[in-house]
């Protein structure tokens, strides 16, 4: 199976901005997809996207599979009833900083507390692109966005010290600039039974860039592969695996109570 | 080395992650005025240029023996 019999290709070219790091997160999920659909690892009638608002919420609409576009910041809410309703299903969720840390915050936490079987795709991109270029809550200290135009005076979230405090057993961060490591990443996830968090730094040359420094798209990925590192280095982002333990999920804990209630767990 | 010109918008993150410079800027332009990368060197099939393509643009086929 190529990856063009995975995406809706009638629709191209997509929505999404020259350079977006968005685009090349489409791009290798498609990959991954097309390779365990190909070789039977995935069954595409039993895997879905669920996504809640903003630029990285439009990409399950280009997937040639079945999936949620919900309400802003409430992906995790809906994925958590379809997963609980039907442990079949492979369930990922595409979400964004502003989608997953702002508004969708508790959410999140409480995804990760449960241990919920999702693969969780975060676009962190340090802005909500979509609506204009406001502050978000991952925008680094001193950056300029739309509604901080004299450099944002709060500290930014680190999400995936934020889901490994809640709990989640399988926690990584890459960025748009390692796409063959993102892609491994993703075949973890989808390998991993429990709440798996891939945190994916990315760019928004739109909204983003071009009011923090940088040129173009290339300027962005450069910094993001200069400025991050798979060992504690002073100074720079740690990428990589940072927690890949197992717990039992939460949709097993739920049919141990229904089973308890008097129920058959269905 | 197989690029989907239609779907290109020229943000040349193909040419930034190409190891070997194989691919470049060219002057050529797209039906939209977007302008297309080409290749200029021999390829060595990493496929990174296939997979950071935002817009899903690029296909490395190998080439024929001869």
């Amino acid at each position: 199976m190529d990856v063009e019999d995975v995406l809706r290709m009638d629709r191209w070219p997509h929505i999404l901005c020259p350079g977006c790091g968005n685009g090349t997160i489409l791009n290798v999920l498609a990959r991954e997809l097309a390779e365990r659909f190909e070789n039977g690892d995935l069954d595409p009638d039993k895997t879905v996207l669920v996504s809640g608002i903003g630029c990285s919420s439009r990409l399950p609409g280009y997937f040639r599979l079945d999936s949620l576009h919900t309400t802003h910041g409430r992906p995790l809410a809906f994925a958590t009833g379809l997963k609980t309703a039907n442990p079949d299903l492979e369930v990922i969720v595409i979400t964004g900083d502003g989608d997953a840390a702002a508004i969708g915050g508790n959410h999140l936490i409480h995804a990760a507390r449960r241990n919920l079987d999702v693969t969780v795709i975060c676009a962190n991109n340090y802005i909500y692109g979509m609506t204009g270029g406001q502050v978000s809550p991952t925008t680094p200290e001193g950056d300029v966005s739309t509604t901080t135009p004299y450099g944002n005076p709060e500290p930014p979230f680190d999400l995936c010290e934020l889901v490994m405090g809640a709990g989640a057993p399988h926690v990584e961060r890459w960025t748009t600039a390692h796409p063959v490591q993102l892609k491994a990443a993703i075949g973890r996830a989808l390998d991993r039974e429990g709440f798996s968090f891939i945190d994916v730094l990315s760019q928004c040359p739109t909204n983003y860039g071009r009011r923090n420094g940088f040129r173009d798209a290339r300027e962005m990925v450069e910094w993001l592969r200069e400025n991050t590192s798979t060992r504690d280095e002073e100074g720079k982002i740690r990428i990589g695996i940072l927690r890949d333990e197992e717990r039992e999920p939460f949709h097993a804990r739920i049919r141990k109570v229904l089973e308890k209630a008097g129920g058959d767990g269905d | 080395m197989r690029i989907k010109e239609e779907f290109c918008k020229g943000c040349f993150l193909c040419v930034w992650v190409c190891p070997v410079d194989a691919l470049d800027e060219s002057d050529r332009r797209n039906e939209k005025g977007y302008r297309l990368p080409e290749q200029v060197g021999r390829c060595t099939g990493c496929r990174q240029c296939e997979m950071i393509c935002p817009d899903v643009a690029i296909e490395v086929v190998e080439a024929d023996e001869g």
